[in-house]
């Protein structure tokens, strides 16, 4: 699996060839936004978190925040729906990734190699990426390419 | 039958008084029927001279010493004990919890037998008004007749509607988001418990 660091050091000419040759999973990650998919991310961990017990407030404020994500322009609430509760190994990388802070925590989710690592482990990730991709015809712009 | 025996008692009543009894003699005072003092829980525990001890100790003649000259009296040491070691004896007996239990079991007793006693020196104290105490005692004695009332009146007012209205929108905003993203709530917690029948009185 490629990472983030050795997109960056590539040259143009090199990046446009890879870019070219990525095919399957990988192309559908290549070409969804990073703020999406740490968002996506997000949802499964608060996905995971709701099925612990919570104090109502908590709950409440958790599935509000789950209701604003639906609304995104991108994010559509069936892809929302569709996206299941991190498992364990996934939830291993988040604890991993927040002893770098809040901030830097996102960073690291939407990296390329981190961010296939949760969609190997969680397929539903992928296939609520496929959902979006279908409603905004965003799949027929990637195959153009 | 029963006017019989009123007048025979009163006979023999008149009798006692109109006859002349010798001078110096003391009217013969029927025996008292045995009353068996019972210990209580306490004392039983204790051996009999452990019971000579306490009762000594509450009999004891002097104010200070009480303990050693109780358990000199109960048969501790020997005639030949220095003070010292008696002295060191009843502070060993006074230190034992069960004798320790038993002293205050028998100072309830005591206290409610000088009840009357109290209450006699009450009645002496309200009928001297020269007295310095009499006040109090007037005073002591309308707080028991008469005490002083006081009324509290505490307006409790639960006005809990809102906060239910609101946790029951609450709860069903959840279940609908829940519903709508496919989310599995956990159950509900189960409180343990053990059903138990009561029949009420009319179906007795």
């Amino acid at each position: 699996m490629i990472t983030d660091a050795q997109i960056n050091a590539m040259s143009e000419a090199a990046r446009h060839a890879w870019i070219d040759s990525v095919q399957g999973d990988e192309k559908t990650i290549l070409y969804w936004p990073v703020g999406r998919r740490y968002t996506m991310v997000f949802i499964s961990i608060v996905k995971r978190l709701l099925e612990q017990e919570l104090p109502i407030d908590v709950r409440a404020k958790l599935f509000d925040w789950l209701d604003s994500c639906g609304a995104d322009e991108w994010l559509t609430p069936e892809a929302v729906a569709h996206i299941e509760p991190m498992c364990d190994e996934g939830y291993a990388i988040v604890r991993e990734a927040e002893k770098l802070g809040a901030g830097k925590a996102l960073d690291v989710y939407a990296r390329h190699e981190v961010f296939s690592a949760f969609c190997a482990l969680n397929r539903t990730l992928l296939s609520a990426i496929e959902l979006c991709s279908n409603r905004y015809g965003y799949n027929s712009i990637r195959r153009s390419t | 039958m029963l006017l019989a025996n009123i007048v025979q008692s009163r006979n023999r009543w008149h009798d006692d008084m109109t006859t002349k009894r010798p001078k110096g003699q003391r009217r013969e005072v029927a025996p008292a029927e045995p009353i068996e003092a019972g210990y209580g829980p306490a004392m039983t525990l204790l051996n009999e001279r452990q019971r000579l001890f306490v009762r000594a100790f509450f009999e004891s003649p002097k104010k200070r010493g009480a303990a050693t000259f109780a358990a000199r009296a109960a048969g501790y040491g020997s005639p030949t004990s220095s003070v010292q070691s008696m002295a060191s004896i009843s502070s060993r007996l006074c230190s034992d919890p069960k004798i320790q239990d038993a002293i205050q079991e028998e100072s309830r007793k005591y206290v409610t037998t000088l009840g009357p006693a109290a209450v006699r020196a009450l009645k002496n104290l309200l009928g001297s008004p020269a007295h310095k105490d009499h006040g109090r005692a007037v005073g002591i004695l309308m707080e028991r007749i008469a005490p002083i009332e006081s009324t509290h009146t505490v307006r409790v007012t639960h006005d809990a509607t809102p906060s239910f209205k609101q946790t029951a929108e609450v709860m069903a905003r959840i279940a609908e988001l829940a519903a709508k993203f496919n989310v599995r709530l956990p159950p509900p917690r189960v409180i343990d418990g053990e059903a138990v029948e009561v029949k009420s009185r009319a179906a007795e």
